[in-house]
Parts: C-alpha cells; sequence; structure tokens
C-alpha cells in the first residue's frame, strides 16, 4: 500500500509547553485514520502542523512523497476545527471563493452544496446559518472537488443527533469510494464507526498507532469456571496467551492477547482434563480500551 | 495573479463596510475640491474690495491645465487616510472571519496571502488615482483658457507619483494590520504613526533623514504646489517638479512593507 501521509517527528512548542511531541507516523492509501485523544491532547495542533498553518518546531512531513507545498493542499479536502467563511457573502459565494482558490470549476459548487442539502440555501449570507448549517457548509467545501484525501477534525461537533448520523454515513460512504480519511475526533463511539486505524495521542505524544482491530483484541475480556475452579486456575498459568487470570467469585476472569482464539484455549484445557462449564469472551469496548490506555 | 483579482474582486463587490467608506472618501473629496473653488474667489473678491486696485491676491484658477494635475494630487493627498482605513478593514476582515488560516489551508501560499492584499491596495489605489484623473480632466477643460495638448498633460506624471504615494501608504497601512490583527489597534497605531510619531521625527532629523522617513518621504512625491495659494499658507521650500529621489524611495519602501508583511505571515500560526 502507498504511503499518503509520513509523518516524522513532529513537535511544537509553545514556551515550555509541548503540545505536540516528536510524533511521528504513517497514513496508507485508503485507510481511515482516527486520531483520538482527550481535549488539549495535540490532535488539532498536529493537524494545524500537517495542513501548514501551523509552523512545526522540529521535524517533518510528507504528504504524498513530496514535501508539502501549497498546491498539495489543493488537493487536500480539509475542515479544521470550525466553519471559516466570509460572513457577508453568500454561502454559494462562498464555495466560489474556495473553489478559486483551489483551481476547481464552479459547476462544482452546485454538486457540493446539494450533498450536504444546502442548495436551497445557496443565496443566503453565512452570518444568517445555523450552527449546523456552517458545519455542513464547511464539509461541502472539503469534499468539493471530489478529493483523493480528506483530514476531518471534529466534523460532528455541534451538529444534532440526525446531523452526525448524517456526517458518519458521509465519511463511511467516502471511505468505501476508496479514499482516504484522517478524522480527529474527541468521540469514540464516533472513532470506531468509521476508522480502520487509530492513533492515540495524550499531552501531544503517541500512547498508541495501529489497528483498530489490533486494540480491541489485545486486550479481549474471558470469563471462565469450572466445576473445580483451583485446579483450572492452575492449569491457566502454564497457557501462554492468557495474563492477569483472577479468580471473582465463582468465575475466573482473565485477558487474552495475541489474536488467541478461545477454542483453542478449550482443547488445551480438555487435554489438561478440565471440562468447562462456562466460557466466553468479551470484546472490551474500545472506549474502555482507550480509557486504560491514557490511564497508564 | 488574475485568481487573485479574481477572489478579491468577489470579496470587495459584496462588502457593504467597502463601499460606504469608499464612497465617504469619494464625496468628502468631491465637496472639497468643488468648495474651494467657491471659496477662493469669495476670497479674492473681499480681498480686492479692500483695495482700489484690483489685484487677485490668490489663483482661482487652481484648477487650469496643467496645474490642475498637480494641485489635485495635493489636495486629494491629505484623505489618504480615509482609503487607509478601507485597507485595514480588508486586511483584519480576514483575521475576524478567521479567513486567512481558512485560505491557506485551502491552497493559498503564504506568499499568495500578501500578495491577495496588495492587489487590493493596488485596485484601491486605482480608484483614486482614477478618480482624480477624470475629475482633472472636467475640471481642467472646463476652467482652462489655453487648450494646447502640450499644456495639458505636461504636469500629468504627478498623477502617477500620487499613484505610488497612495499605494506605497496603503502597503504601510497593510503591514501594519497584518502585525497588529486588530482593527481598532491597527487604526490606532496607524494614525499615531501618521499624525505624531513621524512628523517629530522628521522635524527632529530635520537636518539629516527628515525628509527620508518612509510617509514622509512618500508625502514628498506630491510637494507643495508652486503657487501663490499654497506658498500664501506658509508652506515650506518648493520644487518644481516630482524628485527622481523619491520615486525611487516610495517604490523601495514599498516593497520593504510588502517583504516586513510576507515576513510576519511567513512566521506566524494562523
Amino acid at each position: 500500500m502507498t504511503t499518503v501521509l509520513k509523518v516524522n517527528n513532529l513537535s511544537k512548542s509553545y514556551g515550555s509547553l509541548w503540545a505536540v511531541n516528536k510524533l511521528s507516523f504513517e497514513v496508507k492509501k485508503g485507510s481511515v485514520y482516527g486520531i483520538l485523544g482527550p481535549n488539549g491532547s495535540g490532535k488539532t495542533t498536529t493537524l494545524g502542523m500537517l495542513v501548514s498553518a501551523i509552523n512545526p518546531s522540529h521535524g517533518s512531513f510528507e504528504w504524498f512523497g513530496k514535501q508539502a507545498s501549497a498546491n498539495t493542499r489543493k488537493g487536500i479536502g480539509i475542515f479544521l476545527e470550525k466553519p471559516n467563511f466570509y460572513d457577508y457573502l453568500s454561502a454559494e459565494n462562498n464555495l466560489k471563493i474556495v473553489a478559486d482558490i483551489r483551481e476547481l470549476d464552479y459547476s462544482l459548487v452546485e454538486s457540493a452544496l446539494k450533498t450536504v442539502s444546502l442548495w436551497e440555501r445557496r443565496d443566503s449570507k453565512f452570518k444568517t446559518f445555523s450552527l449546523g448549517m456552517k458545519q455542513r457548509l464547511a464539509i461541502a467545501s472539503a469534499i468539493m472537488g471530489d478529493p483523493e484525501m480528506l483530514v476531518l477534525d471534529e466534523p460532528t461537533n455541534g451538529l444534532d443527533p440526525e446531523g452526525i448520523a448524517e456526517v458518519r454515513d458521509l465519511i463511511l460512504r467516502l471511505a468505501d469510494e476508496g479514499k482516504t480519511i484522517i478524522l480527529a475526533s474527541h468521540l469514540l463511539d464516533e472513532v470506531q464507526k468509521v476508522c480502520t486505524n487509530l492513533l492515540v495521542l495524550k499531552s501531544g505524544v503517541k500512547i498508541y498507532d495501529g489497528s483498530i482491530d489490533d486494540i480491541s483484541q489485545t486486550n479481549d475480556q474471558i470469563e471462565i469456571s469450572a466445576e473445580d475452579n483451583q485446579a483450572l486456575l492452575d492449569a491457566l498459568q502454564s497457557y501462554p496467551d492468557i495474563v492477569d487470570c483472577k479468580l471473582e467469585g465463582n468465575i475466573i476472569i482473565g485477558k487474552l492477547h495475541n489474536n488467541s482464539k478461545s477454542s483453542t484455549l478449550n482443547t488445551f484445557l480438555h487435554q489438561k482434563g478440565i471440562a468447562l462449564k462456562h466460557l466466553q469472551v468479551r470484546k472490551a469496548s474500545l472506549e474502555a480500551q482507550v480509557l486504560n490506555l491514557l490511564k497508564n | 495573479m488574475k485568481r487573485l483579482f479574481k477572489i478579491e474582486l468577489r470579496k470587495i463587490i459584496h462588502n457593504r463596510i467597502f463601499w460606504i467608506t469608499l464612497s465617504g472618501y469619494i464625496l468628502t473629496l468631491l465637496m472639497i475640491l468643488l468648495g474651494m473653488q467657491r471659496q477662493l474667489s469669495k476670497i479674492n473678491k473681499g480681498l480686492s474690495e479692500g483695495s482700489n486696485n484690483f489685484i487677485p491676491l490668490l489663483p482661482t484658477e487652481i484648477y487650469s491645465f496643467p496645474h490642475v494635475w498637480h494641485n489635485l494630487a495635493y489636495i486629494a493627498s491629505f484623505l489618504m487616510i480615509f482609503l487607509a482605513v478601507v485597507m485595514v478593514i480588508l486586511v483584519t476582515n480576514e483575521f475576524t472571519y478567521n479567513t486567512m488560516r481558512q485560505n491557506l489551508i485551502n491552497g493559498m501560499s503564504r506568499f499568495e496571502l500578501v500578495l491577495s492584499k496588495f492587489v487590493d491596495a493596488i485596485m484601491l489605489a486605482s480608484i483614486a488615482t482614477i478618480f482624480i484623473f477624470i475629475f482633472g480632466l472636467i475640471a481642467g477643460f472646463t476652467t482652462s483658457t489655453n487648450l494646447e495638448f502640450a499644456d495639458i498633460f505636461s504636469k500629468l506624471p504627478y498623477i502617477g507619483a500620487y499613484f505610488i504615494m497612495i499605494l506605497g501608504f496603503l502597503t504601510f497601512a497593510m503591514m501594519l494590520a497584518f502585525l497588529i490583527k486588530k482593527p481598532a489597534l491597527v487604526l490606532g497605531a496607524l494614525l499615531l504613526y501618521n499624525y505624531i510619531i513621524e512628523p517629530l521625527s522628521a522635524w527632529k532629523f530635520n537636518e539629516s533623514i527628515g525628509s527620508y522617513l518612509p510617509l514622509k518621504s512618500l508625502n514628498m512625491l506630491v510637494e507643495v504646489p508652486d503657487i501663490a495659494l499654497f506658498s500664501f499658507f506658509g508652506a515650506g521650500p518648493v520644487y518644481n517638479g516630482i524628485q527622481f529621489t523619491y520615486v525611487a524611495l516610495g517604490i523601495f519602501y514599498t516593497a520593504a512593507f510588502f517583504g516586513i508583511s510576507y515576513y510576519i505571515i511567513n512566521r506566524k500560526d494562523l
């Protein structure tokens, strides 16, 4: 797979505070790359640097194997933080300015506005829009011209539940079309539903970077019990893929890792002469996983 | 460049504050220019009534060719500050709406961000110059008795000098706006520098660099016209022409203001 974005030791300091600290990661073509982290963890600063709005203190990054320039930005649909448009201009005129900047044809303005259901309001001034409409206009501006690459920072901020669902569907649709998407959010649910890869930041430092399936599986919780729980516990000590076993009531709870299958465990125990009366694997929620990561 | 013109034009055409301020400038200038002629005749009349022999002490024909170009440029230069206000609004708007950042993100380079605002300065300076050119033509043809071609346009270079002066002043305002960002503070700084800091420094260093300071040397492009009216009001030394030194300095300062603006924007996180 081609690397679309390569980030190398990217850092940004404000005085003595490191908002982003030696961050390195790669985004492959076609992936939906989620950036997760609590408020103030450096998500927006990172994206700000990647779109050249913020000058990095150290480090570098490459888009499509080249150093970033105004021209690379023209080919990326970017929505950062909040919708920024000229208050006194209509939706259509605002998007025409974007089209001029990105050197796109004006005919694309219509389809972009229709995608976010703002075509009927094209002549209304931006300042008359509700927060949700402003947000949708910003998304229209990002997807105009059908860019192969999208960078979205909190795209569902300020939207009502229906709007959130619409934006999520839109992202899924774009992902299905094979677009590469970087999505920053503090809403775990949102990330889990659409992302293939995950980067977790805490105080500007990377604490997890990998596929979203990996993070959900590393720490699957397993519940297990037999007639003789003590014997079971002893047997489990010699099983390599299970850790942190402890007896809670009549059930032993442990953590299964490395994509280990529960059936393998069952066979193993059967050979040891232990018959199980209960075996259940619980996919831990992403939320619990991430909270756990952030705690450590 | 054409792309930037197109973008700026779209922003300006629909900007009501821009048109209000610009019409304010044009109307004020028009009132001053039209009122001046009448006022001068009145003063002359009063003076000649006081004495037995009629000698017009002040020239009433300030709008005759070829002096009209110089006189108009000089009078209009006092209202440059209006245009600077428009300029400041156009730049600080981009910070208020956060569109400076957005336009960068969408694919403008930092150099283009500055260049697009310089395009605004060029447009404003052109409007101001075209206005006094048209006014000069009309006023000249209605008041001149001598309509030899050479006479009509012999002082036309003052219109060019006026353009450089305005463009330089607007670029200065642009630089302050990039630096300070908040419209009220930018205007405060502009007024402070234009009316207090520089005149004081120019006076203090009168012997040495006084007349080469940025705004002073821009003003020297269109010096006090060599006619009785302005020397009557105690104006200083008079040269009859545009000095090349100040044309060069004007262009140099404009380039410097542009360069500093770019330097500021290039270092800034947007």
